[in-house]
């Protein structure tokens, strides 16, 4: 799930795959601003198949959130 | 890398005055000296002297520090067969260290429930170009049409001397263009005057504006009430803006008023903007006569006080546009700075029905 998640990241940013990590974040990623995260959103649904609550959308603040909570929803529809 | 330290953002929901000052502060940070939402008193207006009551104000705080605001204005609407509450969606402002962190779906979403709760109907907004894809999915708002811009020239000669330099050799054909436009107004100006029609400045808005509301509410269809008290609420008691709103009258009822205003807009610096900010005829010959002459009449004015250009913006189809194609001012096609999308979210969202929807409608913060 992770380099799902990486490569996603790395298309919408328009940054190095290498340069991704689960420390990523508006803080490290400079094209990371409102709109970017929209995209970076619907993206992850598209991917993913699924689709967030606003609560999930504010709680991805970096890959790693992006991730916990992609599993979570994982395990629930498990 | 090691992570940031977690914070907690405090979202606060109120109605009253708590937050002004803190917002206030906000806006001047994120929009320089923008003359409305950075005046304590034009919120005061805004969120608790409206009609429709106090609006549902979301604010976000980290370490007592506000990151992040938006607001529901609650308006007393209709939908032409009767009226609904409705809310408008405004001032939102983040802080730009916070962008990108979905902190914006975060504050509408918590307004929206507190506007349900409070028992709004309906929710619109008129988004900018970065919000609306957030409005219209994440936060499950519809695509409710656009408003278009209509402009037309008031001084071309000192709108090309002031505009764009690319503009400059043009000049001259503007020095010929606007005794064109001068006589054109006059035209205009003569034709209503056969004696139908009486025009008039109104300084507060009385029962004759309700009596017009209540005979033209069912055509104008999805609309902002546009009561005596919704009116002088709008229009008479703003405190950074002055607005100039005249009236046509037929026998002994008004059948038209237009409202204008006269300002700077930044991103066309040494530029006067005329705005025809809001209109609202009967749908009769002498209603339609009237706009084009009140329109034209507001046109002067604003030219006499220094306007280079005038601007309207209306949601189409909509009869009124004739009365703007008399007086000059013609659409921007195509998607442009002046491009307003509509959306909405509730009952009756993408009604169907016709709209009246002005720039008055929406450009309160």
């Amino acid at each position: 799930m992770n380099e799902r998640i990486y490569a996603i990241v790395s298309k919408v940013f328009r940054v190095p795959l290498g340069t991704i990590h689960d420390d990523s974040s508006p803080d490290t990623i400079e094209r990371w601003d409102s709109l970017q995260h929209l995209q970076l959103i619907l993206a992850l649904e598209e991917e993913f198949g699924v689709q967030f609550a606003i609560d999930e959308i504010t709680a991805m603040q970096t890959v790693r959130s992006i991730s916990a909570i992609l599993r979570e929803r994982a395990g629930a529809n498990a | 890398m090691p992570s940031a330290p977690a914070r907690t953002i405090d979202l606060r929901i109120g109605s009253g005055t708590e937050h002004i000052a803190q917002l206030v502060e906000l806006a001047r940070m994120v929009y320089g000296s923008h003359p409305d939402v950075t005046s304590e008193d034009y919120h005061r207006w805004l969120y608790v002297d409206g009609p429709g009551g106090p609006a549902i104000q979301v604010s976000a705080f980290v370490d007592g520090r506000m990151i992040g605001h938006y607001a529901v204005v609650p308006l007393p609407f209709s939908d032409g067969d009767g009226e609904i509450r409705a809310g408008l969606g405004v001032n939102a402002i983040v802080h730009p260290a916070e962008e990108g962190r979905g902190l914006f779906a975060r504050l509408v979403g918590a307004a929206d429930a507190g506007a349900g709760a409070a028992g709004l109907e309906l929710l619109y907004v008129v988004p900018g170009p970065h919000s609306e894809p957030w409005f219209t999915t994440v936060l499950r708002y519809v695509h409710d049409g656009e408003l278009s811009l209509f402009v037309g020239p008031l001084r071309s000669t000192a709108l090309l001397q002031r505009g764009p330099s690319q503009l400059r050799p043009l000049v001259p054909a503007g020095m010929l263009l606007d005794p064109l436009l001068r006589l054109r107004s006059r035209i205009v100006n003569r034709r209503r005057s056969c004696g139908a029609l009486r025009l008039e400045p109104i300084e507060r808005f009385g029962p004759e504006f309700d009596d017009l509301w209540r005979r033209v509410r069912r055509a104008a269809g999805r609309t902002t009430a546009r009561t005596s008290a919704y009116l002088n609420w709008r229009y008479g008691a703003c405190p950074t803006r002055r607005y100039r709103t005249l009236a046509a009258w037929h026998q002994s009822r008004i059948v038209a008023y237009v409202v204008s205003r006269s300002r700077t807009v930044q991103q066309l610096p040494g530029i006067r903007l005329g705005t025809i900010v809001d209109v609202l005829s009967e749908r009769t010959a002498e209603g339609d006569a009237a706009v084009t002459a009140l329109v034209a009449d507001a046109c002067r004015a604003l030219r006499e006080h220094g306007s280079d250009a005038v601007v309207a913006q209306l949601r189409r189809p909509s009869p009124l546009v004739r009365s703007l194609h008399k007086n000059g001012l013609w659409r921007l096609p195509g998607r442009h700075a002046g491009y307003r999308p509509i959306a909405c979210k509730g009952r009756g969202a993408v009604s169907g029905q016709p709209y009246h929807f002005t720039g008055g409608d929406f450009d309160m913060g």
